[in-house]
């Protein structure tokens, strides 16, 4: 399967070439290739176990391959040190699966731990704008004094993405967005990842398992099968795959 | 099935690896301690945690232990006509090492827990990742502060206990020996030398730096959820204390060897 041609228009942003990684020698990854274009949606979708996650933290360099090439907006982030890593984050952020906002921060403080480490100097005032106008960004103006704790899940998925996009990120990672979320809180989260590509131009890269969701906002989606990209494409190029891994992972019987 | 040598092999094998990894954590905090910016609010944060909010169980810990010290000690002296010198032993014994090792002791389960028991819950929750992917540097946001605080705040803290130790032995004495405040004073004023009290504030110091370092590295290497914070705090207490030991054998063997900082 090949890029779309709107995609192929575009400049790849993220690329992986023959990534390995294992943990205690259990090999996670067997060679993971795959791009990324400007401005899409790629969802990495695959059975559990499959290193998903592992692909998002090696890309923001918070764990690193064992082999292989990553290039993020044309730069290899696997040698960098932490230093040059920072200027790579400053490109792309993360929301993590349990949305990991700091306990002891107020909602607001969270939105702008970002900028306050990165942007020092910035006026508090801007600070104070930028965390509205980014918790406007995902439906939730004026809660900036509310603890995480008082919010619901669905409200700390939105607050995670506000903070990611506080730097204003060309690419954003979403680790399982809408994992243990209820419907109206899963088309509202999938709703806002097509909303910021559409309105900020972020290119993403979504891991889920929740099979609907990837339909309703992949441009292209890859399956990781034993250590391997499998196949990219869009949806309808994977419905139509004949391939007997893929057709059992659509069909369910591949272990999701 | 593993036998004894088997266990005690792998035990000592994983306590040498986390030996390793404390002092790796501990040349990575030093040389940012010295670099870069200092986060003086959460240091105070932090000191008013471990200092302040431990003092009044510090205090009770002295308050007792000077007293207890009288009662175990003054009695036998007395039946050799040396009950007038049992304000030399309790404050000696204080200050040179009951103060710090027991302060350190209760700061580690106390402080050193939650310091593990909090980091570690922010590794399992992905907090520790968030921070380093927005840009933050986890050990100089939470090692660094906690570190320093524990550093400057535990002599502080054993100053308290020593001082009330003192008071709650002088108390005692009076009332089981019949010694007098103006005696057990004079006595304490002419024992008591900077170096005795310079000795235990250098090993609280030290002790303070252990507790905030192991207990760190006991948080950040939390896996395995909320089993694994619970464990990250017990090892963590359990390291400090060993190590709190060992570092109280050779700084006291140093003094008396080569300060002349404290004598017999």
């Amino acid at each position: 399967m090949t890029p779309p041609a709107s995609a192929k228009e575009r400049a790849i942003v993220l690329e992986m070439r023959g990534v390995r990684k294992s943990f205690g020698g259990t090999p996670v990854h067997d060679g993971v290739d795959f791009s990324v274009f400007e401005g899409e949606i790629l969802t990495l979708v695959g059975g559990s176990g499959q290193g998903k996650t592992v692909l998002l933290k090696e890309i923001i360099g918070l764990m690193r391959p064992d082999e292989g090439e990553i290039r993020v907006l044309g730069r290899e982030v696997t040698r960098m040190g932490e230093e040059e890593l920072q200027d790579v984050r400053l490109n792309v952020s993360i929301v993590f699966q349990g949305s990991a906002l700091f306990d002891s921060l107020c909602v607001g403080e969270n939105v702008a731990y970002g900028l306050r480490e990165r942007r020092r100097g910035l006026p508090e005032s801007e600070v104070d704008r930028i965390v509205a106008e980014k918790l406007a960004l995902v439906d939730l103006p004026g809660i900036e004094d509310q603890m995480p704790a008082s919010l619901s899940g669905g409200m700390k998925k939105r607050v995670a993405i506000a903070r990611a996009l506080a730097l204003e990120p060309r690419i954003l990672l979403y680790d399982e967005p809408t994992t243990g979320l209820d419907p109206a809180n899963v088309h509202r989260i999938s709703a806002l990842i097509v909303r910021m590509r559409d309105r900020v131009g972020v290119t993403s890269v979504v891991v889920t398992h929740d099979m609907p969701a990837a339909k309703a906002i992949s441009d292209r989606l890859a399956l990781l099968d034993r250590g391997r990209i499998l196949c990219t494409g869009t949806w309808e190029e994977m419905d139509s795959s004949s391939h007997p891994r893929v057709r059992s992972f659509l069909e369910g019987e591949l272990e999701a | 099935m593993k036998g004894l040598c088997g266990v005690m092999r792998e035990t000592m094998e994983s306590q040498i690896n986390h030996l390793g990894g404390v002092w790796l954590l501990t040349t990575a905090a030093l040389r940012r301690l010295f670099t870069g910016r200092f986060e003086f609010r959460i240091y105070v944060y932090e000191l008013e945690r471990i200092g302040w909010e431990s003092l009044g169980v510090v205090g009770l810990l002295g308050l007792f232990t000077g007293m207890v010290l009288v009662v175990q000690t003054g009695l036998t002296m007395k039946r050799f006509g040396a009950e007038g010198y049992v304000s030399d032993m309790v404050a000696l014994a204080m200050v040179r090492e009951l103060g710090p090792v027991l302060a350190g002791f209760l700061v580690a389960g106390r402080i050193g827990s939650g310091i593990a028991a909090e980091i570690g819950s922010m590794a399992i929750s992905e907090q520790i990742d968030a921070m380093r992917a927005l840009g933050a540097d986890p050990i100089r946001k939470l090692v660094i502060p906690k570190f320093a605080a524990a550093v400057t705040g535990l002599p502080l803290l054993t100053a308290v206990a020593n001082l009330i130790g003192i008071l709650g032995g002088m108390v005692m004495a009076g009332m089981v020996l019949n010694v007098t405040t103006a005696h057990f004073m004079n006595r304490v004023l002419m024992r008591v030398t900077v170096g005795d009290y310079a000795s235990g504030v250098i090993k609280t110091a030290a002790f303070g730096g252990i507790i905030a370092l192991v207990a760190c590295y006991h948080g950040l290497q939390t896996t395995g959820g909320t089993t694994g914070v619970g464990r990250s705090a017990t090892q963590s207490v359990v390291l400090s204390c060993v190590l709190i030991l060992m570092a109280d054998l050779l700084l006291t063997s140093l003094f008396f060897a080569v300060g002349g900082l404290v004598t017999v």
